[in-house]
């Protein structure tokens, strides 16, 4: 499941993907199922899916460059995210995490 | 005549026959010679043993107990000489192509120890000097795709039923081999020069004629780091098990990657000029025995470092994995070595570029490339859901493997901390909440994905590593260097 995750909220923008989520993730569940894949409900296949957003997350914040960030706070003394990674981290307002 | 499928593996071992008759074996007779086979699927799906003892003089066959022994056990019963052909049945818990060998080899095991396993002193022995499963191969190992043939471990001179004559060795082949294509260059006039470089001014021709001296690298140097180590002779070497009697004499290489996401350099060799050598005088006709040469090729050096990490899971994958991948299209792999002390590692892959990326800073992702893509990864899922040979592939790194845990989990916390300050006004509480408690918690993230159905991962899915077809309904999928697999099934 970290594929799909870290596909969908890396490369597909927020607003398509809250819309299509559902509809892809199930696609990718029936596919499972038309390959042979069995014992493995959607239910299942959400569950690992959500936890595997913060994975994404975590990957996304492998290529942070915290050089760059502070080389822009020493410039304009505010840090801004790019749009793409700040929608990542704000996906995972949705996330609830193993504690 | 031997159907068509079979020739390339039959000029494969004319080659060998001939390159073993150049050396100190010439008065030896290629009847004299077995040719021990140690892979299970190719010889089921591809040299069936019937064709085997067509075009050699014994076949052995070593692998565990399942269909394919079977099978082979069937097939002995019914040929005329059945004292042709060994079948070799291990215990179902090796699997001599890959593990129990190279576990054996690799923990010094003695001759008596390892044939044990093999069941025939003579292979056991020659496994052992030849270190056909050594860290670093005698000879450079080829990974073929599918479709493809191997031959491993070469040939054996049978002139004694239990010990094996030493085979030619590597220098002496290299040179018999070039010298004997130096002879052939003259004679042959079919030519095969390849397709231009996309940008002429950027490329240069790395090798020519006139600097293509016939030595090969030492095996030492193996694998090559250095593009201009890379020489025609080189090239010849690396496509030899694909295309046997090509003899390359020239090409551009033009870098195409450069330090994108993985430690090394990714070149575009084209402009391939080549000669054909001379095919052997049988029943064969040459124009139908091999696939025509590849215009282009694409050759990935790496320094096996990658986010500060040792890796060597991408040649890993391409020289054990790949094969065995049927659900995903990937670029066929022609040759893949990778250095077991510094992680350097060489491939050479099928060129791609007529296929399209999808550029996502160009135009949003729509709906059908994600589509296309989940389609195809699940595809790679369900092929290897809860697959015990995943097991069998021991530098295939899990999700939660204790290094892998602490380097993403320490990166994530240090990156974390250094932003976060500046973060309260660009994300929302709860999402600002829980990206801070992800810095504590997200080794049990990875347990808890671990509790989840094993299966092959890429590890790096995105649109980067997609190739697709014009319409966007397929998809092939490139660099592999973060495949993982999740927890181990029993």
């Amino acid at each position: 499941m970290i594929d799909v995750a870290f596909f969908l909220y890396h490369q597909v923008a927020p607003e398509l993907l809250k819309e299509i989520e559902t509809e892809v993730l199930r696609e990718y569940y029936n596919e499972l199922v038309a390959h042979g894949v069995v014992d493995f409900s959607f239910d299942e296949c959400q569950r690992y899916y959500d936890l595997s957003k913060s994975y994404a997350c975590v990957l996304g914040m492998m290529g942070v460059s915290v050089r760059g960030m502070k080389m822009q706070f020493y410039k304009t003394k505010t840090i801004a995210l790019t749009p793409k990674f700040k929608r990542l981290l704000n996906t995972m307002e949705h996330v609830i995490l193993p504690l | 005549m031997l159907p068509r499928q079979y020739r390339q593996f039959w000029l494969l071992l004319h080659n060998f026959h001939r390159r073993l008759l150049q050396s100190q074996h010439a008065l030896l007779r290629p009847e004299q010679f077995e040719i021990f086979h140690l892979v299970g699927n190719d010889i089921r799906d591809n040299v069936p043993p019937r064709t085997l003892l067509q075009v050699m003089h014994i076949c052995v066959v070593i692998n565990r107990q399942d269909d394919t022994c079977h099978g082979l056990t069937a097939v002995k019963k019914k040929i005329s000489r059945p004292e042709r052909l060994h079948v070799v049945q291990s215990d179902h818990s090796y699997n001599l192509s890959s593990t129990a060998v190279r576990r054996a080899v690799r923990s010094n095991a003695s001759v008596q120890e390892l044939n044990s396993l093999v069941g025939i002193p003579s292979v056991a022995e020659y496994i052992l000097r030849q270190q056909l499963w050594h860290n670093l191969p005698k000879t450079p190992t080829a990974a073929m795709n599918k479709n493809s043939d191997h031959v491993r471990g070469e040939a054996m001179d049978s002139s004694s039923s239990q010990s094996i004559g030493a085979t030619a060795s590597t220098n002496n082949y290299r040179t018999d081999r070039n010298a004997d294509n130096e002879g052939n260059n003259n004679n042959n006039s079919s030519n095969n020069t390849a397709g231009s470089v996309r940008s002429p001014k950027s490329s240069r021709a790395t090798n020519s004629p006139k600097n293509s001296a016939p030595t090969m690298p030492h095996d030492a140097e193996w694998p090559y780091a250095d593009i201009n180590t890379v020489t025609p002779a080189v090239l010849t070497h690396m496509i030899q098990l694909h295309w046997p009697c090509i003899h390359v004499t020239h090409f551009n290489a033009q870098q195409i990657g450069k330090g994108v996401g993985f430690g090394g350099k990714v070149f575009k060799l084209s402009g391939i000029v080549a000669s054909q050598q001379q095919l052997p005088n049988m029943d064969i006709d040459s124009a139908d025995t091999e696939e025509e040469l590849w215009s282009s090729f694409v050759l990935k050096m790496s320094r096996g470092v990658w986010n500060n990490k040792k890796t060597v899971a991408e040649p890993q994958f391409y020289q054990q994995l790949a094969s065995l991948v049927r659900s995903i299209a990937l670029p066929k792999c022609l040759f893949a070595t990778v250095h077991a002390q510094t992680g350097l590692s060489t491939l050479l892959l099928e060129d791609l570029s007529h296929l399209q990326l999808f550029n996502v800073k160009k135009q949003p992702v729509p709906k059908q490339v994600a589509v296309t893509a989940m389609r195809a990864v699940a595809k790679l899922h369900a092929e290897w859901w809860k697959s015990p040979t995943l097991n069998e592939f021991d530098w295939l790194p899990a999700l939660n493997d204790p290094a892998t845990k602490e380097g993403l989990t320490a990166k994530y916390a240090a990156n974390w901390k250094q932003i976060s300050p500046h973060l309260h006004d660009q994300l929302s509480e709860k999402a600002f909440d829980t990206c801070a408690t992800l810095a504590l918690v997200f080794p049990s993230v990875l347990d808890a994905l671990m509790t989840g159905p094993s299966t092959l991962c890429h590890g790096d899915y995105w649109l980067g590593n997609m190739l697709f077809s014009n319409d966007w309904q397929a998809v092939h999928v490139i660099d592999w260097q973060s495949v993982c697999r999740g927890k181990r099934e029993i």
